[in-house]
């Protein structure tokens, strides 16, 4: 890889950040990992994020609030959702904010970080119209 | 020695001793029934009064009816080869062979025509355990009795005018009672015991033996006042009345086992105590004697044995009952499993994904130059907690919907609620529900079934966490307490914020079949208040002033004396 990759892993499962966390490390990135939707909104007063990784589900606000929210205030990273449940109105919330990719927990190297990837070439939700560039291969059923 | 050899001639040995062992119990058997035939033609032979033909009792055909009754029909022919000759032994000296071989052939032909009978209209085993059999013993009993009675010699005699004493109606009427009598005494005690009785006793309880040694005790106690020592009877006839109370105590509390075997017991002590000029049965002619005695068995007889009968039915209702609650528990837990089915998954999910994640991880670092060795050590033991913590999930659910027996045992409710909690830890999630436990530590533990009581609490919570669907996430809160009632009480109550029960008919919401959901049975509350009820609890809701409902469930504390209906169901 050429740059180094910054990715923020947000999930409310401590044993799920972790291993994300480490997946991340061992695969040559960079991240960080957050329990929650405010405090990853804290670290980003001061980080850059090449990805988010988000969680669908958390107590109080979900992944899916937190694209939309970072949408409207004008912040637009990439990001792909990761749930533990099988949900199609949850994958076209998710298309619908501009999050690259809604996986199905539990989600493969692989898949992850060519999700990841494939969202970080797309660029940032606003630069592409609509969600016509949601390719559903990278959906893990 | 060839191996197969020595194999077929263990083969053959042990054959041998089986069938030696099969031979042994065939011949106690055969040694039990002719004995026991024989002390009854003695018994026969020996009570009977002066100038009378007809013993008061002749047991010598209940022993050869019960025989019949134990005993497949296909061997029935090992029963007559015992009898046959004891009887004629018995018999050479009293009366001619013509007079015994004609006994012979009647008794058998009596016995086994009732056998036969009772096997056809009341059904085999006799158990006396509905009201149906005993109707159909007794009437079978006095119709065949009556039948043989016509081809006894007594009465063919005594109608063509060879016996000492012109009666015939009163031959019939003697014959008839003195068999049917026996029948009715001697046959279920024999039969209930030699079916169930023995095993029984085996198996019975210290407090069990207690009972029945008290039963005995004021049965011979009673005995005596009444058929035997003193004046007090001839001055006070009522006081044979008090043969009812060890009757009856036995009826209700041992079943037609001990009610026929006390039934017995009175009649010998009746027999005995007329035997030695004593009792209510002295002071009249001897005819009326036997005839009294007679009426007075077939009349302690008869409600006696019945009441056990109805005794029995009504436990195997509440027992039939008992089982369909547990099953319909069971279905609803199942149904509550396929409710919970989605979260349940998604509880799995998560360490699913992180063993996933733990382990290509892993796999990646050992593959670099130098792998972070104790890295790695931390991944797998993170791995191995993950593993464990899925395990826990499954086995929640496999002890909630297993089909264990209705075990009642003391039950903290903290860990009923902790159990609840864990079990729908993923539905609260995800409906995104902050749930306030309050249950203060020491509680008195109450009494029931754990796994029920799982259930109900669970209901309680995922009905809760569904009813607040409509609010924003932060005011769905599901609130629980739990305090001590009395001293003999624990009370739990789960509220919600939702939209509360319909107003003026809260309590609808236990009716079966009444559901607000789109998809539900409605079973889960009504089923729920079944359970409680059956715990010898209290399940009920309210609406909350301002907003929600509350459920309140009131269970009996483990020291307390409530007693409960699942209890005595056998639970």
């Amino acid at each position: 890889m050429d740059r180094r990759l910054s990715i923020a892993v947000v999930d409310d499962e401590d044993s799920v950040r972790v291993a994300l966390r480490r997946l991340c490390h061992a695969y040559g990135m960079g991240a960080s990992a957050f329990a929650s939707v405010e405090q990853l909104f804290v670290a980003l007063e001061e980080m850059n994020f090449d990805c988010l990784v988000l969680d669908a589900h958390m107590p109080g606000y979900g992944g899916v609030d937190a694209q939309a929210w970072l949408r409207e205030c004008g912040i637009s990273i990439p990001a792909v959702i990761i749930t533990g449940r099988d949900d199609d109105e949850l994958r076209s919330r998710s298309r619908a904010v501009g999050a690259y990719a809604c996986l199905s927990k539990p989600i493969d190297a692989d898949v992850l970080f060519g999700a990841i990837r494939s969202a970080i070439r797309a660029g940032p939700p606003e630069a592409i119209a609509g969600t016509a560039h949601l390719d559903d291969s990278t959906v893990s059923r | 020695m060839n191996e197969a050899v020595f194999v077929a001639r263990a083969g053959i040995v042990r054959d041998y001793s089986v069938a030696l062992k099969r031979a042994g119990l065939v011949v106690a058997e055969a040694m039990v029934l002719g004995t026991g035939y024989f002390l009854a033609t003695q018994l026969g032979l020996g009570f009977r009064f002066a100038n009378s033909q007809i013993g008061v009792v002749w047991p010598a055909n209940a022993v050869f009816l019960s025989a019949l009754l134990l005993t497949p029909r296909k061997r029935w022919w090992t029963v007559f080869i015992v009898i046959a000759p004891v009887h004629a032994l018995v018999m050479n000296d009293t009366v001619p062979a013509w007079r015994w071989l004609w006994q012979i052939a009647g008794n058998t032909a009596f016995t086994m025509a009732t056998a036969e009978m009772l096997r056809r209209y009341a059904g085999l085993p006799l158990h006396l355990e509905s009201r149906r059999q005993v109707f159909t013993f007794a009437g079978i009993t006095f119709v065949a009795a009556a039948l043989f009675a016509v081809t006894t010699p007594v009465f063919v005699r005594s109608l063509l005018g060879l016996e000492v004493v012109f009666d015939p109606a009163g031959a019939l009427l003697r014959t008839t009672l003195t068999n049917a009598t026996a029948i009715l005494m001697i046959v279920p005690v024999a039969v209930l015991w030699a079916n169930d009785g023995i095993r029984q006793l085996s198996q019975a309880k210290a407090g069990q033996v207690v009972e029945g040694a008290g039963i005995i005790w004021s049965l011979v106690a009673i005995g005596l006042v009444a058929f035997g020592i003193g004046q007090e009877i001839t001055r006070f006839p009522s006081l044979l009345l008090l043969v009812f109370l060890p009757l009856l105590w036995a009826s209700v509390r041992t079943g037609p086992l001990g009610a026929s075997t006390t039934v017995l017991g009175a009649a010998a002590l009746s027999i005995w105590g007329t035997a030695r000029q004593l009792g209510p049965f002295v002071a009249m002619a001897d005819s009326d004697r036997v005839l009294s005695l007679h009426l007075f068995w077939i009349l302690m007889w008869a409600p006696v044995v019945l009441l056990a009968a109805v005794i029995r039915e009504r436990e195997q209702s509440e027992e039939a009952l008992h089982e369909q609650r547990n099953q319909l528990a069971q279905v609803t837990r199942l149904a509550t499993v396929g409710e919970l089915s989605g979260a349940l998954a998604h509880e799995l999910r998560q360490p699913l994904m992180s063993i996933l994640a733990n382990a290509q991880a892993a796999t990646r670092l050992l593959s670099l130059e130098t792998p972070d060795v104790p890295e790695v050590r931390k991944i797998l033991r993170d791995i191995a907690e993950d593993d464990k913590h899925a395990a826990g999930v499954i086995g929640r659910m496999r002890s909630f919907v297993g089909e264990g027996p209705s075990r009642f045992e003391p039950v903290a409710i903290e860990s009923v609620v902790r159990d609840a909690l864990a079990l729908s830890r993923s539905t609260v999630e995800l409906s995104e529900v902050s749930v306030d436990s309050k249950i203060p530590p020491g509680l008195p533990h109450v009494r029931g079934d754990p796994v029920q009581l799982l259930q109900v609490v669970l209901n309680l919570v995922v009905n809760g966490c569904e009813s607040m669907g409509n609010l924003p996430p932060g005011e769905r809160r599901l609130t629980m307490h739990a305090a001590p009632v009395n001293g003999s009480y624990v009370e739990l109550m789960v509220s919600d914020a939702g939209a509360g029960l319909p107003r003026g008919v809260e309590n609808r919401v236990f009716d079966p079949l009444f559901t607000t959901k789109e998809n539900g049975l409605g079973l889960g509350l009504s089923i729920c208040r079944s359970i409680v009820t059956a715990h010898g609890g209290r399940l009920w809701a309210e609406n909350n002033p301002h907003r929600g409902a509350t459920f309140h469930l009131i269970l009996h504390t483990e020291s307390s004396n409530g007693s409960t209906a699942l209890d005595s169901g056998g639970g």
